[in-house]
């Protein structure tokens, strides 16, 4: 019974000594992690739209569905709206959650997508997500640099597309990966909730000009 | 046993994955190419040496008999802490690159079973020593198994196409059947590799007594030195 008594107060004082040193390097990291995933987001951001002066997430419209959110980004110049990105995500991945950012122009047609989180199958579904650059033996001695947004074939071939053709994902045309068909029906998914979405609120956030 | 073979043998003869058959998950998990392999071997290197410290810094406080709740309870404190800091404070290239894995090394059983088998008997010097080779041994290992998975499905290493023409990706590779397979080839040619040096050198072969089943003392509560 002694030892018993021994060994929980040894062993209740180890995960308290654990505990003290967990909640004090979260409180002290919670700061730099935040900023960390902003700077992120924030370059992401830069990628996809046309140079703007506000900070979009200031700006920004959050609309809180049952599992995730989705956010309407404004990028504005001079205090007009020049074009919007909007956050959203699908569930149904290979291996779950999908975010994706989506571009829209003034014209709402697409400028650009990206898939900003994911965990598909590595060299399958990230053939469909990642925008990397493709490289060959060639290539890495040629020396040559892609500047800017890499290109990614299958999620380049939405662009200019326009946002009312987006909304049924039934009658979206586009060329699956082949050994990536849930992950491309995925994104496609994604894609058409954000234009829904983004439609559904086109009213709110004032014309874009 | 000197500096040098508590190095070497997490390399070679007591090889974590090879032999020991320790860490399968991962294994099996993540080496779908080379880099993540190497992505998950460096940051269990790095785990591994910080948590051989601590275990052989604690081995005189830490009673015996509840010692694997508290291996358990310091290694998941340790990987959290430097999960947190990483976020914070690392670049985020190395971030993005092994970021990924640290979670999974929380309940990776060669860290507990370094802990367990070396560091919770050893002075700290031997610990490191016996860390760097077991993540070598290990880094090595899992590099080799997804550089092979990566070229058999789609003719690349490292991201890099070595054969250009090769378009059609042999899928089988990529997903967990590929990796039993790769996994049971390497484990022949080991076992293969062993018998052959031991037949030669007049012996029959057998498993290292030490690492046997039958010495295995990780659960005995009697048999607490």
């Amino acid at each position: 019974m002694k030892e018993t008594i021994r060994l929980t107060a040894a062993l209740t004082i180890i995960c308290m000594i654990a505990t003290v040193l967990l909640t004090y390097v979260n409180d002290l990291t919670k700061e730099p992690i935040a900023k960390a995933q902003a700077l992120q987001k924030a370059k992401a951001l830069k990628q996809i739209l046309p140079p703007f002066d506000n900070n979009p997430f200031d700006d920004a419209i959050t609309l809180k569905t049952s599992d995730g959110e989705f956010k309407i980004l404004p990028g504005k110049q001079n205090n007009k709206i020049i074009s919007v990105v909007i956050s959203g995500y699908t569930m149904q991945g290979f291996s779950g959650k999908i975010e994706a950012m989506v571009g829209f122009d003034k014209n709402q047609n697409i400028t650009n997508i990206i898939i900003t989180k994911h965990a598909e199958t590595p060299g399958l579904g990230t053939k469909v997500c990642n925008r990397k650059e493709q490289k060959t033996l060639n290539s890495l001695f040629s020396n040559k640099k892609i500047t800017g947004i890499v290109p990614n074939k299958f999620l380049d071939q939405f662009n200019g597309r326009n946002l009312v053709t987006l909304t049924n994902k039934d009658k979206i045309k586009f060329d699956a990966i082949s050994g990536a068909t849930v992950s491309s029906k995925a994104v496609v998914d994604a894609v058409s909730r954000i234009a829904t979405e983004y439609l559904k609120y086109i009213n709110k956030i004032g014309d874009v000009k | 046993m000197s500096l040098t073979s508590d190095f070497t043998k997490g390399i070679w003869k007591e090889n974590p994955v090879l032999v020991l058959l320790l860490g399968m998950c991962p294994t099996l998990g993540v080496t779908s190419n080379a880099v993540n392999g190497l992505g998950m071997g460096v940051a269990t290197l790095f785990v591994l040496i910080g948590s051989n410290i601590v275990i052989s810094i604690l081995k005189n406080v830490i009673p015996k008999k509840i010692r694997i709740p508290c291996y358990i309870v310091v290694i998941a404190t340790f990987v959290t802490i430097v999960k947190n800091l990483m976020d914070a404070y690392a670049p985020a290239a190395i971030n993005e690159a092994l970021g990924l894995f640290i979670p999974l090394i929380v309940v990776n059983c060669i860290v507990l079973g370094r802990a367990e088998a070396f560091a919770a008997k050893n002075s700290i010097i031997r610990s490191i020593a016996d860390a760097l080779g077991m993540g070598i041994g290990f880094t090595l290992t899992l590099v080799a198994l997804g550089a092979s998975r990566e070229f058999l499905c789609n003719g690349s290493l490292f991201d890099i196409h070595i054969i250009t023409a090769w378009n059609t990706p042999f899928l089988l590779m990529i997903f967990a059947p590929g990796a039993f397979i790769i996994l049971g080839i390497f484990l022949a040619i080991m076992n293969k590799l062993e018998r052959h040096s031991a037949i030669k050198n007049g012996r029959i072969y057998t498993a290292p007594e030490h690492l046997s089943c039958s010495a295995c003392r990780i659960c005995d509560m009697n048999n607490i030195e």
